[in-house]
């Protein structure tokens, strides 16, 4: 088959039917979200609720799972199937008597064929960018929806960005930093990387804090250091107490270190969680007049 | 085992009641005082002692080996003397719990739950009271059941924190006297909570689905109070509340020293769930949150503050791999 009459093959109605049928399907999907979203939106507005929900994302993982199964299906059905299914509509046209189906197939399936050969060498090869980020963040999305490597909401560390998810699409996703930047990583491009979350979908995340005593403190100063850290977590009402929590002491040559390990109910509370036991700590080595390890003089 | 927990929903003023946990502790505590009133007087003095050798010292090193004695001594007769408290305090319990006993019904300590808070130091007085009820509530004592009723919440809270489960194991079956099944237990409350208050206020948050008629809470004040608990500033207004679930009735003192604020600061903050019909105040003056208000309290806490304590009832507490 010569380049003409590849490009006569290809150069047919059915083939411009089966582009538009794909083209026209992943259309329908993204449509029938944004009515889905837009209904939803719209009702709570229509009950003066903001903008922002503030249920746990995990909920949102069923209807997400929903989604990207339905994406994912519609796309794999039209790309396989529709060739056959066009065939089909033009047997039945053209009458079943005349011609059997192998021949119709056999008369206007060349350019059909090529064209499902092409879109297919076109996905497994990602010929564009654009198509290379395309698929690439459909099939992220549609393994994040079973997999749950992370969710929006999660704390995560990306590329060696940490921040939290706040939206998750096809092309990006986007990272808020501790300091207020959004960060939008490529979809795609997460594929090979290594994810790192901090909650994986849970609302509650481990909280490292670490003390430093001065190497020279008396047993009684070291037992007030550990049951004063000990009761200012359990009092704060950051905490998650379906959790264990743990103090340990290593000792260096230059201090003594207790490491408090214990969960926060709320990943987002992190820092006032952390605060508020650093706080209550150091109120008590001041009242009790306990000598606290000097910042140059500490080791990890 | 005949000591159980039996779990209760809302808070009642039991400070006056003969069975409450609170007065039984009190009453132990200062039986325990008045025995060791002597012996903590001579801790006392042997206490000056030392301060005045101590002075001394600076002046005259021979004093030593006589300021090392006496601290010596004072340390010893602390021990003996927390020893002889401790002891008194159960004797003072044991007597008291006897008085209460009858042939025909069992002990019941009301609002166990009382006598803890949520502070640095607030978990000694439920933790001695509990020890002491172990050692004394046997059949060998002659004791029959007795229910320790505690509110859910601060069961929850202990469950995690202390492993109070272990010591007082809540009763799981409805063998329990009438009484008791008159109140307002959790266990009557779950099914309610669980499948139809928290879930109709999640798809009213989630879908903008309307509450039902006489629901718990209105529209109105579920979007009021969550303009209040969702604003990112308001972590005074988040923590408040959290305390009020857990430590249960609690003066503006309470919370103003639990949660480090200052006194005007914790008045401002009551008066907000005070205004929006979440939170009422005693006669007392403690403040606690509405029976009727609190799947929407356990569910804006879930929702903000990720707090799930009715979640640690009913899974194991998790363990570190």
């Amino acid at each position: 088959m010569g380049l003409e009459d590849l490009a006569k093959a290809l150069i047919d109605k059915y083939v411009l039917i089966y582009i538009s049928v794909i083209v026209t399907a992943q259309l329908a999907c993204w449509g029938r979200g944004f009515y889905k979203r837009n209904k939803i939106a719209k009702q709570r507005h229509s009950v003066d609720l903001p903008r922002d929900i503030i249920i746990d994302h995990s909920v949102k993982l069923a209807d997400l799972r929903k989604e990207s199964i339905w994406a994912s299906s519609v796309l794999v059905v039209t790309i396989f199937l529709a060739p056959f299914a066009i065939i089909f509509v033009i047997w039945l046209c053209k009458g079943t008597e005349s011609e059997g189906f192998a021949e119709i197939a056999g008369k206007n399936g060349d350019g059909l064929i090529l064209a499902f050969i092409g879109v297919f060498i076109w996905i497994l090869f990602s010929g564009t960018d654009v198509a290379k980020n395309f698929l690439g963040g459909l099939g992220f999305k549609t393994l994040m929806a079973f997999k749950s490597p992370f969710q929006v909401g999660d704390r995560v560390t990306l590329k060696g960005i940490a921040g939290k998810v706040t939206s998750i699409s096809t092309f990006f996703v986007t990272l808020q930093t501790l300091n207020d930047e959004l960060i939008n990583i490529p979809t795609s491009g997460l594929w090979s990387e290594v994810l790192t979350s901090a909650n994986a979908g849970e609302r509650s995340s481990l909280c490292v804090i670490d003390f430093y005593l001065a190497p020279f403190v008396t047993q009684k100063e070291l037992q007030d250091s550990e049951d004063t850290i000990w009761n200012a977590i359990q009092a704060s009402p950051y905490l998650d107490v379906t959790n264990p929590m743990q103090i340990f002491f290593t000792q260096t040559d230059k201090s003594i270190q207790l490491t408090a390990k214990a969960y926060v109910a709320s990943t987002y509370n992190e820092a006032l969680f952390k605060s508020e036991v650093t706080k209550a700590f150091l109120n008590c080595t001041a009242l009790n007049k306990i000598p606290l390890a000097s910042m140059r003089n500490r080791t990890r | 085992m005949p000591l159980n927990a039996i779990l209760t929903v809302g808070w009642k003023d039991y400070s006056t009641q003969e069975y409450s946990a609170r007065k039984l502790h009190d009453t132990a505590e200062d039986e325990s005082e008045k025995s060791t009133e002597c012996l903590r007087n001579k801790i006392d003095d042997l206490y000056n002692e030392v301060e005045k050798l101590e002075n001394e010292l600076e002046n005259d090193e021979s004093k030593k080996s006589e300021y090392e004695d006496r601290k010596k001594e004072h340390k010893v007769k602390t021990k003996d003397y927390e020893d002889e408290k401790r002891d008194c305090y159960k004797t003072s319990l044991f007597q008291q719990l006897q008085q209460l006993q009858s042939v025909d019904k069992p002990i019941i300590i009301y609002a166990t739950e009382q006598l803890f808070r949520r502070n640095i130091n607030g978990f000694g007085s439920i933790k001695k009271f509990v020890a002491s009820l172990i050692l004394i509530v046997t059949k060998e004592n002659g004791f029959g059941d007795v229910y320790c009723l505690m509110d859910v919440f601060s069961y929850a809270f202990l469950k995690g924190a202390k492993n109070i489960d272990f010591q007082l194991p809540e009763r799981k079956d409805d063998d329990f006297p009438d009484e008791v099944a008159g109140l307002d237990l959790y266990r009557n409350c779950e099914k309610k909570w669980n499948k139809k208050d928290i879930p109709a206020l999640e798809e009213f948050e989630r879908t903008g689905k309307r509450l039902p008629q006489k629901f718990i809470i209105t529209e109105k004040e579920y979007l009021r109070l969550r303009s209040i608990l969702t604003r990112g500033s308001a972590r005074d207004e988040q923590r408040s509340l959290a305390t009020l679930l857990v430590s249960g009735p609690s003066t503006m003192k309470e919370i103003s020293d639990d949660l480090g604020l200052n006194y005007s600061l914790g008045d401002r903050v009551l008066g907000v769930f005070v205004d929006n019909g979440i939170v009422r105040a005693w006669k007392n003056g403690k403040y606690v949150i509405f029976s009727d208000k609190l799947p929407a309290v356990i569910f804006f806490l879930r929702e903000i503050m990720g707090l799930d304590y009715l979640r640690s009832l009913q899974e194991d507490i998790r363990k570190w791999v």
